[in-house]
């Protein structure tokens, strides 16, 4: 299953790649929204985990262009904003799992495991 | 101690440069003298210009005999230091741009490398890894490792945090943020007193309290960013030491600081009695926001305080922890205040609710002033309100607001 990690911060998403291989996942990686969008395009991945600051696309309207190119991908977002208008916002515009940070990345598997998308792949596996 | 050390030596070198540049200059006046007389092309050229210029200003013999003689030496001395500066000065800048480029040559190669040894240690816990990262004397090369370092713990808990900070005194970077926080630079400072504060390093909680007056914003919030952190028994101590105001940006710091890092909040109450006119409405909007309405005494005082801006916050603490007691103080103090703290006392008189709070309300309808009369039929409730009408002559102005109310209800 593939999935890609958007984050401005290169060691970020080193290191949650890194989490992740461990757990069998195919990981792909973006630093800015621009990429994440070329990314979604040319991969289609099932999931998408991307933080909410993102340069040259904002995380906002990255969830809406994944939803509308990419309907069949699960976003999860993390941030540190927590406002709870922000999360609602999120969530409305098509994301399926929100995370505060900082977070624990060795329990990031077990959100994305909660994921109907997850669970259908392994099934199907 | 230190800053002011740095300016005493820094006074010094301006003193020593000034005294140097007096006797450099007296030395090539006597020295130009000699070169006068030896009839050097050159001078006698610059000599002769100098000469008919003065001459097309019409003065006196006299006194172009004064300026010739006198002025030449040190105007030749000014323009001689002034194209050797021109010339260090280019040196130095192409030389820092030089240096510059190397920089984020060396970052842009060297960072990836980094990211990958740390990550390696992160999961492997491998031995080579941190050897080569303990290895690596470079400056820059420490200073990736700790940026890299501190994002990381910025944005993981848990195990891996641990490891982060495992990580981090394992390279001894604790002693170079200990160093740094000696810096010149000011931007340097507040880079490791961030450093310090999200690393932990609690035996720099000394040298980070000597920051928390700095003359430079960005270090003394810095400093009381990380005093927050570091100071585990009583992260909020410090506020009984600063001198300058703290701005509504710091403010609003701490608090995101108290509730993300869930920092023991202090009783703030502690603080009202400060000199300090901004940490006094600092533990006011602490004491609203953490709901500590222990000590509503102390809160009342503070509507008698000298400064408008504290009494206008406590009113506004008052009002919010709906403080009954404080009624008499805001009647006995309503004539005295500004249309502006007025308005606000209305507001919290009307909110208590209590029966002397409503018939002094009833006292002041109708009023001349519009304002007055809309804040007080607004902010009572329905029932308040009713009781209020009965009492008083109505105006059509106040007929009118009624209307409004019952229209917008």
């Amino acid at each position: 299953m593939k999935i890609l990690l958007c984050d401005k911060e290169p060691i970020i998403f080193k290191l949650l790649a890194k989490e992740l291989t461990q757990h069998g996942l195919d990981v792909i990686t973006a630093e800015n929204g621009y990429k994440g969008m070329e990314m979604v395009r040319e991969h289609k991945p099932e999931i998408v985990l991307t933080d909410l600051l993102l340069p040259l696309v904002n995380g906002l309207e990255y969830i809406s262009i994944i939803r509308d190119e990419s309907p069949n991908t699960s976003v999860i977002v993390y941030s540190e904003i927590s406002e709870e208008n922000m999360i609602e916002q999120i969530y409305r515009l098509g994301a399926k799992d929100f995370i505060s940070k900082p977070f624990d990345p060795e329990r990031i598997i077990g959100r994305i495991k909660r994921l109907d998308v997850y669970q259908t792949n392994t099934i199907a596996k | 101690m230190k800053i002011q050390r740095r300016r005493i030596r820094l006074s010094l070198v301006l003193i020593i440069a000034l005294i140097l540049l007096v006797i450099t200059a007296i030395a090539f006046k006597n020295w130009l003298g000699g070169y006068y007389a030896s009839e050097n092309n050159l001078l006698e050229l610059i000599r002769g210009f100098y000469i008919q210029y003065i001459n097309s200003l019409q003065i006196d013999n006299s006194e172009q005999y004064i300026i010739i003689n006198y002025s030449l030496p040190y105007i030749l001395y000014c323009l001689t230091v002034s194209i050797i500066s021109i010339v260090f000065l280019f040196i130095y800048l192409v030389l820092r741009r030089i240096n510059k480029i190397n920089k984020a040559l060396y970052k842009k190669n060297s960072v990836g490398h980094i990211q990958n040894l740390i990550i390696d240690y992160l999961y492997n816990e491998n031995q080579q890894s941190l050897d080569k990262l303990k290895k690596e004397k470079n400056n820059n090369f420490r200073k990736n490792v700790v940026k890299q370092l501190v994002v990381l713990n910025d944005n993981f808990i848990g195990n891996k945090s641990k490891l982060i900070k495992d990580l981090f005194y394992k390279l001894e970077l604790d002693k170079l943020t200990n160093k740094k926080l000696n810096s010149f630079f000011w931007d340097q400072r507040v880079r490791y007193l961030r450093v310090a504060a999200t690393m932990d390093i609690v035996p720099l909680l000394e040298k980070v309290k000597e920051n928390i007056n700095s003359n430079n914003c960005n270090v003394r919030d810095a400093a009381q960013l990380a005093l927050v952190k570091l100071n585990k028994k009583n992260p909020f101590e410090f506020l009984n030491e600063i001198k300058r105001p703290i701005s509504t940006w710091q403010q609003l710091n701490f608090h995101h600081l108290i509730e993300r890092e869930s920092i023991p909040v202090p009783k703030f109450a502690n603080y009202l009695s400060s000199n300090n006119m901004s940490v006094v409405i600092f533990s006011l909007r602490m004491i609203e926001a953490f709901n500590q309405n222990e000590e509503q005494i102390k809160i009342i005082k503070l509507l008698l305080h000298k400064e408008t801006e504290v009494r206008h916050q406590a009113l506004h603490t008052i009002k919010e922890l709906n403080i009954k007691e404080a009624t008499p103080v805001l009647i006995e103090k309503y004539s005295l205040e500004n249309l502006h703290i007025q308005l606000d006392i209305i507001e919290a008189l009307a909110m208590n609710d209590t029966e002397e709070s409503i018939v002094f309300l009833s006292s002041l309808l109708p009023s001349e002033n519009f304002d007055i009369n809309w804040a007080i039929l607004k902010n009572l409730n329905e029932k308040s309100r009713k009781q209020v009408i009965e009492t008083i002559t109505t105006t059509p102005e106040i007929n009118l607001m009624l209307q409004q109310l019952a229209f917008n209800i």
